[in-house]
């Protein structure tokens, strides 16, 4: 009994040596594990951040590709410059549109998995606070989980975006009727302006969710499931 | 240390709306425990066992009435400092083990510390090793027993060292087999020092307690509350080698 | 008859009541894919319209509450401007693809884990003796109650609410106005109908068609 219980109030020198080194168990970890354990649903709202983002970067590039269009050669215009032109200013209307189209949805994807990740997880958040960590590095861990899922969307969309923009540009994209290819030119400016739009709807589509987790009781943890 | 008792529940109450009839969980509850103690508390279901355990780990506060813990008062914190004086000084075991599932036995472990700029790593491996799951440290719940469970449920509730140990029926989700020997480590655990308060409706684990108190409708009925004599069934002889032990310590 | 009988209908409504939170994302999710989808198909009919005859007309006119005339003084050009027209609307088409795998997706999630939080109830419901089928019913009809009240919002409420955004930003535009009325004829309608329910019930069929196949033991136990 005497060795049991000096081995549990001091650790010697020796034992901490020979103890695994290896062990490394931190909030990242943790987001990790959280992230894969729900693979699938992770892999579904990323690449519906990706989409989005995609369509965003899409239709940003197409409204930059006239804006060149134009800039090029000023000189006096041919009849298709005229006509695009007329283009244009529709264009840029269709560009506001899907991009608060884009944000909207952006926003509702953020919300759900948040929600989501609150109402499913009930139980273990409140287990975490029961066993002492406070609720806002509670929050800290739901917040990491849904920025990975977040900026990883983002990320793949723009990259995606940035390699089919080359390929789109000029080329007519014809499924049903006659077109014309679209100038499309990608501006650096957009992967500032999809990640400013993107952390915009990150924090309206988790305000929810996190107001839901504050709202909610470390005694959650008694409850059976 | 302090004079007064080491836990200290003053008339207590506490009330939960259930719709239009309130419930009263806790009416007027009185009780002292010293240090080192290990107590069973009984009662009928309903009768504010859970309620209890809550108020005293600082999971919950009451509707009025006080609770200190050597001397601190822990029913006027608010939550951050709840969540903190949880953190530091009790260690929480429930009948439903609440393991996250998707962190192997020896990450469960270290969740209270995850966030620590220094956090005891090795201690971890060795309340495991300690448990007896030495084999089992890189096992996720879903791929462990009840009774493993509970041992990587103990460990974590070990890791911050803590003074007090609360456990919620402890035993109810396990056989009585397994259950036995997880209150030999209670036992173990309390000769170490550290006290323990289990609720439960288990005779045999309440009987190898070393002391019980009855509770029925919030409050207690036998029991040994105010009356230190009568609380500690150990014989004298035990309890000065105990207190040699935690002298030690 | 030794177990529980119960209309499936009110049965999902009251759930639909409790779970607002969700209900409520779900509904705004699918009525604004289905009001996006139903502009851009609007379009495309307005192009198919056009090609018959000369003259504009179309539902928009008066016929849906808050919507109005803005494509009235629409002039087409020349050949090329209706070319460049139809690569717009094939971009729309594009998008219009992507925001409805979005909105599966996220209709899927919710689903899934409604479905998820109601695993001890279905799997008492398969303890007390009903069948996978009757199941599969209460949460489809669950589907079709949201499907239906999306649908419903997305017609009078989202649809003139994005035609008249569209409106006011093409007025916006400095060009002259370039593009087509949108026409919503009847068929529209029923394919909007048919498209939402699709959504509705496909999503909430993939989510519910795994757990609810596993054994009532496995459901009703819960806790790790
Ligand atoms: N969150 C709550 N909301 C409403 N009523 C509650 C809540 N928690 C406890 N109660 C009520 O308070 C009373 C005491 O509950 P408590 O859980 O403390 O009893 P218990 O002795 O632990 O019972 P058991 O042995 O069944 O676990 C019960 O009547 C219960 O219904
Ligand atoms: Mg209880």
């Amino acid at each position: 009994m005497e060795k049991r219980s000096t081995s549990l109030r001091s650790i010697s020198r020796k034992e901490r040596a020979s103890a695994n080194r290896n062990v490394r168990f931190g909030p990242i970890t943790y987001i990790s594990r959280d992230v894969w354990r729900n693979r699938s649903r992770t892999i579904m709202s990323l690449s519906s951040i990706a989409a989005l983002s995609f369509l965003f970067v899409l239709f940003m590039s197409m409204d930059q590709g006239f804006s060149d269009f134009f800039e090029d050669d000023i000189g006096v215009p041919s009849d298709e410059q005229k006509e695009l032109y007329e283009v244009k200013g529709v264009m840029e209307n269709w560009v506001y549109l899907i991009s608060a189209l884009c944000m909207a949805l952006m926003v509702l994807v953020v919300a759900n998995t948040g929600i989501i990740t609150v109402l499913e997880r009930k139980q273990e958040l409140a287990t975490l606070r029961a066993i002492g960590i406070s609720l806002p590095k509670v929050a800290t861990l739901v917040a990491g989980s849904l920025s990975i899922i977040l900026y990883g969307g983002i990320l793949i969309g723009t990259l995606l975006g940035m390699a089919c923009i080359p390929i789109l540009d000029r080329v007519n994209v014809s499924l049903f009727s006659d077109g014309i290819g679209f100038p499309f030119s990608f501006d650096p400016s957009t992967i500032v302006l999809s990640l400013l739009i993107g952390t915009g709807a990150g924090l309206l589509g988790s305000s929810l969710p996190l107001f839901i987790l504050t709202q909610s009781s470390p005694l959650e943890v008694l409850r059976d499931g | 240390m302090d004079d007064g008792p080491f836990i200290k529940v003053d008339s207590v109450t506490k009330r939960y709306n259930m719709g239009h009839s309130t419930v009263n969980a806790l009416n007027g509850m009185d009780l002292e425990i010293e240090e080192g103690e290990m107590v069973a508390i009984m009662g009928p279901s309903g009768s504010g066992k859970t309620t209890l355990l809550n108020m005293i780990g600082g999971l919950d506060s009451p509707d009025s009435g006080t609770i200190h813990i050597k001397g601190m008062e822990i029913s006027s914190l608010n939550e951050g400092q709840r969540a903190q004086f949880r953190k530091n000084n009790v260690g929480f075991i429930f009948q439903f083990f609440n393991l996250i599932p998707s962190l192997t036995a020896l990450e469960n472990v270290l969740v209270p510390v995850m966030f620590d700029k220094d956090p005891p790593f090795e201690r971890g491996v060795q309340l495991l090793e300690r448990m007896g799951l030495k084999d089992r440290m890189g096992h996720i719940p879903g791929k462990l027993s009840g009774g493993e469970r509970q041992r990587v449920a103990i460990a974590r509730a070990l890791i911050n060292d803590p003074m007090l140990i609360l456990a919620d029926e402890p035993t109810g989700n396990i056989d009585s087999e397994t259950a036995r020997e997880i209150v030999s480590l209670f036992k173990e655990l309390n000769d170490e020092g550290k006290t323990m308060l289990l609720a439960t409706h288990d005779r045999i684990v309440a009987g190898r307690a070393r002391s019980m108190i009855k509770v029925r409708d919030g409050h207690v009925v036998k029991g040994k509350a105010h009356s230190r004599s009568g609380m500690v069934h150990l014989s004298d002889e035990e309890k000065v080698k105990k207190k040699k032990r935690v002298v030690k310590g | 008859m030794d177990r529980p009988m119960f209309n499936p209908a009110t049965y999902s409504m009251s759930h639909l009541v409790k779970e607002r939170t969700r209900s409520l994302t779900m509904i705004v999710t699918i009525s604004l894919t289905v009001a996006f989808l139903l502009l851009t198909s609007s379009l495309l009919f307005g192009v198919i319209n056009e090609i018959g005859t000369s003259e504009k007309q179309g539902l928009l006119q008066g016929s849906i509450p808050g919507s109005i005339d803005m494509f009235e003084t629409f002039q087409l050009d020349s050949e090329l401007s209706e070319r460049a027209r139809n690569s717009l609307i094939n971009y729309l088409m594009i998008t219009s693809l992507i925001v409805f795998l979005v909105a599966f997706f996220i209709m899927y999630n919710t689903m899934a884990i409604a479905v998820k939080e109601r695993r001890k109830e279905i799997g008492i419901l398969r303890a007390v003796g009903f069948s996978t089928g009757e199941i599969l019913k209460i949460f489809l009809v669950e589907g079709a109650m949201i499907g239906m009240i999306s649908w419903i919002a997305a017609l009078f409420l989202g649809t003139p609410f994005i035609v008249n955004l569209a409106a006011y930003l093409i007025e916006r535009g400095d060009g002259g106005i370039f593009f087509v009325q949108p026409v919503i004829p009847p068929q529209l309608i029923a394919i909007s109908l048919a498209v939402t329910l699709g959504l509705s019930l496909g999503s909430t069929y993939m989510a519910i068609i795994k757990p609810i196949r596993s054994s009532p033991v496995a459901l009703m136990r819960t806790r790790i």
